[in-house]
């Protein structure tokens, strides 16, 4: 599934890595807990978390995860932004909870 | 036994046993056992019976599957094959006819030696060399094990395999023909049964390579017999002289013992999982060396090392060659008029089946190869086992293949959280102090 | 990461018979995940294992840098071992400057060149006394 399709499902605004929206996302992971993340991702994935600090990011760049959806809202802050855009990861922001926002995009087709 | 058309081997976890220790995936020698979620799993495709996890697993938690003594019960008339290493296993045995005679009272109806058919596959390959019909160096097709790695891994040796029928399998169709004129029965009331050293001869009954189909109906382990028998052979006072083998036959049980029944020099012998792999390397490299035969025998010492034994191999070794003292050197040679309906000959040559494939087509496959080159440079090349996988590169595979991920190397997650919990200037925390302890 | 090209580069340790061949081993080990035909197996094994040989014994190492793409593999020879002198002797059969010693271990027989040639589509020898020796091969994909 392209990035610009999964901002479309979820409603996200694109707040960094617009350049990357034709990227195919072949997994994705909903958590806050980023030891989950390292635990359980699958390659080439996205990450959907209500959790916003800089471990986010830096746990997305370990695990090679290209796309980064902030739940309920959430906006994070410039440094935040600044490592993303660093690594080529996309961000995204949309209102959605956690729950709802993996629910549409597995309905959508999104495997785990 | 039930097995499916997917399980095409004979090596199977105990998962109640198993520790998950990774024992075993470091010796599998086709890299076919992973650990996932604290038990080994074998891939089935990759799985070339060899045994090795069964001898090192330190928990016993692999085993073969054999077929039962009950099964016999399913058939009129029933014969036993035994192969040349149920000799080794007793202590003090004067002559095979013990062995023999012990077998009959086990509920057999007849005995056909494998070392008999051994005599005559070592007969026809002489003739083979001296007509000039096999391209050497040939290699010896007694092993299915050998045989599994060679068809998987050396495209390029496939052709120098014998095509001829194992002593098991020739064995087999000569008592069942022997049976069927003796007693009139039709073949489905004769049952064929191998005693046998290895799990390696069960897949090769059930997936015959080379043939259609097996003339062997079951294989029952040398250790599961070895108590009834010896029972029987313990109440034995000078049983019946029935064997009909030379010690060229019954050599066959130990590694080398196969190239000394063509009766010349120019031979390689080799044993040991290892040991083979090395010896096939090689051939593939280099060019061939002017030899005209190579033995090569996937267990430590042939056939008597085989992990359905029950006595040391090198004991059995011995015990053999003090057997061997009285025998003549052969009693079998392949006739000039051959056996009629049976024939030695294969159907074809073997062919190349590839297992490791890395994609359907080269573009797949070389984009994924790509993958697990960069990947592999994320890991530290310990090859600890610790993720499951026997290597780094193997758990980049399966990474690539979607079976793993890279949470699953300790070192991997270590760095990680070090990196990803490091200050907000990005300079890495240690996890533990200068003793190696957590902080 | 350029698409559909496979990158790989090996270091040769220059008389270390125990690890020689190590690289030509895996290279084939990676052809054949890659579904190669078995004769293009074959072809490649032969000419970078007498290459990889030959940096061993008259190079004192080098490196080796092979290339895979879908239509063929290329193999790059580097080393600053001694250069060849008269390269039209060392391209002949059975020409052979390695020593006794080397001959005992059964290497050495004068057909290291010939063979890569024989062996590979493409091949070039570029060579200087005293400076080291490159040779570029190159083995179709059939």
């Amino acid at each position: 599934m392209k990035i610009s399709e999964i901002a479309e499902i979820l409603g996200a605004e694109s707040l960094t890595g617009e350049e990357y929206y034709d990227l195919d996302i072949k997994s994705a992971c909903g958590s806050d807990m980023m030891s989950d993340v390292l635990a359980f991702h699958k390659e080439e994935g996205m990450l959907l978390t209500g959790l916003v600090n800089l471990q986010v990011v830096r746990t997305a760049q370990m695990m090679d995860i290209r796309c980064i959806v902030f739940v309920r809202g959430k906006r994070p802050d410039d440094s935040i932004l600044e490592l993303a855009k660093d690594n080529d990861i996309t961000v995204l922001c949309t209102k959605d909870r956690l729950f709802g926002a993996c629910g549409k995009l597995y309905c959508a087709g999104m495997p785990e | 036994m039930e097995q499916t058309s997917a399980i095409t081997h004979s090596v199977m976890l105990d998962a109640d046993k198993c520790k998950g220790c990774t024992t075993c995936i470091r010796h599998c020698p086709s890299e076919a056992i992973r650990v996932r979620g604290g038990l080994a799993r074998i891939t089935s495709e990759k799985c070339i019976d060899c045994g090795e996890c069964i001898r090192v697993c330190p928990n016993h938690a692999k085993r073969a599957v054999y077929d039962e003594l009950e099964e016999l019960s399913k058939y009129e008339y029933r014969i036993a094959l035994p192969a040349p290493t149920l000799y080794g296993q007793f202590n003090n045995l004067e002559s095979v006819d013990y062995v023999l005679v012990g077998l009959l009272r086990c509920g057999f109806n007849a005995v056909f030696e494998v070392s008999k058919a051994a005599e005559i596959v070592s007969g026809y390959t002489r003739r083979l060399l001296k007509e000039g019909r096999a391209k050497t160096p040939i290699i010896s097709s007694a092993c299915p094990a050998v045989i599994r790695i060679i068809r998987s891994r050396f495209p390029y040796l496939c052709s120098y395999v014998l095509p001829v029928k194992s002593p098991m399998q020739l064995a087999a169709s000569l008592a069942r023909h022997e049976a069927m004129e003796k007693t009139g029965l039709p073949s489905e009331k004769i049952g064929v049964f191998f005693i046998s050293p290895c799990p390696a001869k069960v897949t090769d009954v059930h997936y015959p390579i080379g043939l259609e189909k097996s003339d062997v109906d079951g294989v029952i382990s040398i250790s599961a017999i070895y108590k009834p028998l010896l029972a029987e052979m313990n109440k034995l006072k000078d049983p019946d002289i029935i064997s009909e083998s030379g010690l060229l036959g019954i050599n066959w049980a130990v590694s080398g013992g196969e190239s000394s029944g063509l009766m010349q020099e120019r031979y390689l012998a080799a044993d040991g999982v290892d040991n083979v792999m090395k010896v096939l390397d090689e051939l593939e490299n280099k060019r061939l060396p002017p030899l005209d035969f190579i033995e090569l025998n996937a267990c430590p010492g042939g056939c008597v090392g085989g992990p359905s034994t029950v006595e040391n191999p090198f004991i059995a070794k011995a015990r053999i060659q003090m057997l061997r003292k009285d025998l003549p050197f052969y009693k079998n040679d392949y006739p000039e008029k051959g056996f009629g309906d049976i024939t030695l000959d294969w159907n074809d040559e073997l062919a190349y089946r590839p297992v490791d494939a890395a994609g359907t087509d080269m573009a797949t496959a070389l984009e994924r190869l790509s993958r697990i080159e960069s990947l592999k440079e994320e890991f530290p090349g310990l090859d600890c086992g610790a993720c499951g996988a026997p290597t780094c590169e193997a758990l980049a595979r399966d990474i690539v293949e979607g079976h793993a991920g890279k949470g699953d190397c300790l070192f991997f997650l270590k760095k990680s959280l070090e990196y990803i919990f490091a200050d907000t200037k990005g300079n890495a925390v240690s996890m533990t102090d200068e003793n190696g302890g957590l902080k | 990461m350029p698409d559909n090209v496979l990158t790989l580069h090996y270091d040769i340790e220059g008389n270390d018979f125990t690890s020689a061949g190590e690289a030509s081993g895996d290279v084939k080990r990676k052809l054949r995940m890659l579904g190669i035909s078995p004769n293009t197996i074959r072809k490649l094994a032969v000419a970078m294992y007498e290459g990889e040989i030959n940096q061993v014994i008259h190079a004192n190492g080098g490196h080796i840098d092979v290339e895979i793409t879908p239509q063929l593999i290329k193999i790059v020879l580097s080393d600053e071992g001694p250069g060849i002198p008269d390269v039209e002797a060392a391209m002949s059969e059975g020409f052979s400057t390695a020593t006794e010693e080397i001959h005992n271990m059964g290497f050495g027989a004068g057909m290291g060149l010939p063979n890569m040639k024989k062996y590979s589509d493409t091949f070039e020898l570029e060579t200087e006394v005293g400076k080291g020796t490159v040779i570029t091969m190159t083995v179709n994909i059939e």
